[in-house]
């Protein structure tokens, strides 16, 4: 159990001013600042979720994110705790001592609690994904996986709760309608093809943070096979040539021996 | 050695054996009737020397005693008798008006042997004359009955003939005849008994011996084909079974239903060996299932950690590069990983499928778009003709993993300027895929084994030019587990063709 955790976040915020955003810490409280809230409010995580290390690594990459995390590691207790507090999304992992994830579900769709839920499964458990979303799961994500994932899927599913625009991804003056698949810089309309439209939309939901080429490979093209690095490399100069090549600033920015990112703040 | 059917090689070797056996039972039946009958005749002779004296008592009526023989024997039986009376200087005193013409009388050797037993007999007891009419009236019939009314005279007729008698079978034109040689010190009488009836008889014999035997080994060929039938039955049942047993079906057993103690015993043992088979087949494939859900925690952790370090170290800085680095290893962990729970699942006929309708052709023409950027170093020609709006039920990210594969294989192990033919059409019942390059090719020796796990071309090529090793099995693995198929159609230097057939 975390204590106090806005608190720190408080101080968090107050240090990011003071000593001007240097550091990697800093980095990640400056983007806390605009991916972990909504609005003003601190989006609050519950994580049930056994395996202690796993838990710790994702209280860590949600807490950089700016998320309030809480951490519950057996099923009993873990589902005490959401009907007791208020969360604005609980993370669930299928295999629990005590209550399993899907029972937690259960319970708490039976109880009219309209917790958002992401299941954690793993991917060999294809019959348990379906059932959770039968039980009313709002997603899933399949270990392992990549906290940048995670924290794309909360943002989703926490707008959705909260009936906020879904559609409309917006960086700097770059901006991006899911639904009718629009892209403009500016005013300028831009024309992408699926694949060049996926690897922005992968860039733009995580902005600030870098991507490497493995981790762009899998989410973008969802292949579970290495078609070599290279692939992701010509989409992203394709990808420049389109969006950053007549704006003054660029917004894609190559992250040297890793990978990319898209400019935190333009 | 070409197997033959263990059925037809019992049927056969009944077949033979009692070939054998028939045949040698023959030969011996036939030699010994021969003889049998060789011996009647040479009674009949002795007998008829014995019972018609005359020829030494009368030296003068030889034409009556031809003609008092011939009327027991009957008309049909003229000419088949013949007479020759010499003397002891080898004078020939009578020959029978028969007598053939291709027989010299002169040749005949008359010689023979003292009878010791007869010769003390002929001393103490003098010749006698006829015991009796030499034919009994109304016995003569002459139908044909040699032996008739003769065999009682046979054997020895002490007295008389004071010399051995000889037989001998000569032939003269066409005919053959048992000639018997009797005699005393005086008198050499020569009679001979045609032979063609006993021979002719003995050769029907044979001739039907001839054509029953092969008759005789085929009812015991095919006797011999239906009871092995119903004796193999049951190993073909067995067989049978024991084909059905597969990965998928390692649980079958064969079920002991025959009665044969020799049969039981089979099924048994087979069943105990198909046991401790499925036990270390699951096992294995439960250990690789297993060991790829171990590794998962693990990887999670790592991923996740080396995630949260990259994103917090300073951008660009060494740091950074090395969390990027190992990010990129986990990511190939994951894969490997990956790749070893579907072979295990496939393995123990497990392989899960999240099947959904796929439009093949849309999803080909996205890979190939990428195989494309794949390609542009290498200035690889691309020869596309695929057939629209193809559908398929598939697990879509699996088949994307199988079709990737084949498509980075044919763009990676090509030459630049090489060029690289897909083809998607649909046929009646099933999707065709060809993936055609002009890579150097699979040697001969190594096509078969293309397809299995961790198979490299060249084992000197290094890992960033030939990705996993599981990238092909899996991919057979995956369109196996789709009803489809996948095949090395051919692989020669300038072209490599893979195909996939996939049903609609």
């Amino acid at each position: 159990m975390r204590a106090l955790p806005r608190a720190i976040d408080r101080t968090g915020r107050g240090r990011r001013v003071a000593r001007g955003g240097t550091t990697g810490d800093a980095r990640a409280r400056a983007r806390r600042n605009t991916v972990g809230h909504f609005g003003s409010k601190v989006v609050k995580v519950l994580v049930i979720e056994d395996e202690k290390k796993i838990a710790s690594f994702v209280r860590k990459g949600l807490e950089a994110e700016g998320f309030m995390v809480e951490v519950s590691h057996h099923g009993d207790e873990g589902y005490t705790l959401a009907t007791s507090r208020p969360y604005d999304v609980a993370v669930l992992d299928i295999m629990l001592p005590g209550r399993d994830g899907l029972s937690i579900l259960r319970n708490l769709r039976d109880r009219k609690i309209p917790l958002p839920v992401i299941l954690l499964t793993a991917r060999s458990e294809l019959n348990e994904r379906l059932e959770g979303l039968n039980l009313g799961a709002d997603d899933y994500l399949t270990k392992p996986f990549y906290i940048e994932e995670l924290v794309a899927r909360i943002h989703a599913v926490t707008r959705r709760a909260t009936g906020a625009p879904q559609g409309i991804l917006t960086v700097g003056d770059l901006s991006m309608n899911l639904l009718t698949r629009e892209v403009k810089r500016g005013e300028t309309a831009i024309e992408l093809t699926p694949r060049e439209f996926t690897l922005l939309e992968h860039l733009m939901r995580s902005p600030g943070r870098v991507l490497t080429r493995a981790q762009i490979c899998e989410r973008v093209w969802e292949y579970d096979f290495d078609p070599g690095t290279n692939l992701v490399e010509v989409y992203i100069q394709r990808l420049r040539k389109k969006v950053d090549a007549e704006a003054p600033v660029k917004l894609i920015e190559t992250v040297r021996g890793v990978g990319y990112r898209l400019k935190p703040r333009p | 050695m070409k197997p033959v059917s263990f059925r037809l090689r019992i049927a056969l070797l009944s077949a033979l054996i009692s070939g054998l056996v028939l045949g040698g039972f023959g030969v011996a039946t036939w030699y010994l009737l021969h003889r049998q009958k060789v011996e009647a005749v040479d009674t009949e002779i002795r007998g008829l020397g014995a019972r018609h004296p005359g020829w030494l008592a009368n030296r003068g009526s030889f034409d009556r005693l031809q003609s008092s023989i011939e009327f027991i024997f009957g008309e049909e039986h003229k000419g088949r008798i013949l007479l020759l009376v010499r003397d002891a200087q080898g004078q020939t005193l009578y020959t029978s008006p028969a007598w053939p013409d291709g027989l010299d009388p002169n040749q005949i050797d008359c010689s023979l042997e003292d009878d010791p037993a007869a010769s003390n007999e002929a001393a103490t007891n003098p010749p006698s004359l006829p015991r009796g009419p030499p034919w009994r009236p109304g016995g003569g019939g002459g139908r044909g009955g040699m032996g008739r009314g003769l065999g009682m005279g046979g054997g020895g007729t002490p007295g008389l003939f004071t010399k051995i008698p000889r037989f001998f079978t000569v032939r003269a034109g066409d005919s053959a005849w048992r000639l018997g040689i009797l005699g005393n010190n005086e008198v050499r009488l020569v009679v001979g008994l045609n032979f063609d009836q006993v021979q002719a008889e003995l050769n029907r014999m044979r001739n039907i011996f001839a054509v029953t035997l092969p008759l005789a080994l085929l009812l015991v060929g095919s006797g011999g084909w239906l009871v092995a039938g119903r004796a193999l039955r049951p190993l073909n049942t067995i067989s049978a079974m024991a084909e059905g047993v597969t990965a998928q079906g390692l649980d079958k057993r064969i079920p002991a239903s025959g009665s044969d103690v020799e049969i039981t015993r089979l099924v048994r043992v087979l069943n105990g060996m198909m046991d401790r088979l499925e036990a270390s087949f699951r096992q294995a494939t439960r250990f690789s299932a297993d060991a790829s859900h171990e590794l998962k925690t693990p990887l999670a952790v790592m991923q996740g950690e080396l995630e949260n370090a990259l994103q917090a170290a300073e951008p660009g800085s060494a740091a950074q590069q090395v969390f990027g680095n190992l990010l990129e290893e986990t990511q190939r962990l994951k894969r490997i990983t990956r790749g070893l729970l579907l072979l295990s699942q496939a393995d123990a006929g497990q392989l899960k499928l999240a099947i959904e309708d796929v439009d093949f052709s849309a999803e080909l023409e996205g890979l190939i778009e990428d195989a494309r950027v794949l390609a542009a170093d290498s200035n690889l020609a691309f020869d596309v003709r695929i057939e629209p709006r193809v559908r398929v039920q598939a697990d879509r990210s699996l088949l994307q993993m199988a079709l990737l594969n084949l498509l980075s294989n044919a763009v990676k192990y090509n030459e630049p300027g090489g060029a690289v033919a897909v083809t998607l059409e649909a046929g009646d019942a099933q999707a065709r895929l060809t993936v055609c390059n002009s890579g150097p090719g699979v040697p001969p020796s190594d096509q078969a084994r293309v397809f299995e796990r961790f198979y490299r071309a060249d084992p000197t090529r290094t890992r960033a030019q030939d990705g996993l090793g599981l990238g092909l099995s899996l991919a057979r693995e995956i369109l196996h587990a789709h009803r489809g198929r996948l095949v090395l159609a051919e692989s020669r230097p300038g072209r490599t063709r893979f195909e996939v057939t996939l049903p609609l």
